[in-house]
């Protein structure tokens, strides 16, 4: 079985996946819904709403600037 | 507009009617008052740079910040198999070797295509996903089967290096 394959059923969301895999890609940026959105292939809500989750579990945080 | 030009255009209005004019506009002009105050709010927050934009980035402090990300970033980020099959619809291809980024090595692209009559179209598509399930940007090179004679005979650089340093070959139709 494919690792993807295998994050995706333990996750349970392709796109919490591949959240998780683009911040840990780009640590040290900061980035708006609709970049994340592009970035990941995913749609906008659905990002959204993942990222209100991590944000939640305290993974991500967030900023009025781009830069730290 | 100008609280003048506002008044002349109420007061125009109210012309016609001659008695209590300036009562009138008054008025008038007290009630549009009163509705642009009450509408200003929805407009515009100034106060986070006025696109009211908020910006996501990993929270360092996370407790399992280093446990998650090896265990996300250890094994091979995609399929190669998959992969093969997806590069092999996209033209005539020869040559197609992984490097950098697939194999969490450090070299000078992460992905090498080699072949003619190549769907450009179609492979920005590939990319765009396969950027997408990775989590980053890949860097990669695509040219013509000639091309890659020909910089492989002048021993150029960047060849040399993909091609030695470490790589997994997909799809070898050339015979290297």
């Amino acid at each position: 079985m494919m690792t993807n394959q295998i994050f995706e059923e333990l996750f349970g969301s392709k796109a919490r996946v591949k959240i998780l895999k683009f911040f840990f890609r780009n640590e040290t940026g900061y980035f708006d819904l609709p970049t994340i959105a592009k970035r990941v292939q995913e749609r906008k809500p659905l990002v959204k709403k993942e990222l209100a989750r991590l944000l939640k579990i305290g993974f991500i945080q967030k900023k009025n600037r781009p830069l730290v | 507009m100008p609280r003048k030009n506002k008044k002349l255009k109420i007061r125009k209005k109210f012309k016609k009617s001659g008695k209590g004019t300036k009562r009138r506009v008054k008025k008038a002009l007290g009630r549009r008052k009163r509705k642009t105050k009450r509408l200003r709010p929805a407009f515009v927050n100034k106060a986070n740079g006025g696109g009211g934009r908020i910006y996501y980035g990993l929270n360092h402090k996370f407790e399992f910040s280093d446990e998650l990300k090896n265990l996300m970033l250890t094994p091979p980020p995609a399929s190669f198999a998959r992969m093969e099959k997806r590069i092999s619809t996209l033209g005539r291809i020869k040559l197609a070797l992984v490097s950098g980024v697939f194999l969490n090595k450090e070299n000078v692209a992460d992905l090498l295509v080699v072949g003619d009559d190549v769907d450009r179209r179609k492979f920005k598509n590939f990319l765009k996903s396969l950027e997408a399930e990775i989590g980053t940007q890949i860097i990669y090179a695509i040219m013509d089967r000639e091309e890659f004679s020909y910089r492989r005979a002048m021993f150029d650089r960047f060849v040399r290096l993909m091609l030695e340093g470490p790589h997994e070959i997909l799809i070898d139709r050339i015979g290297l």
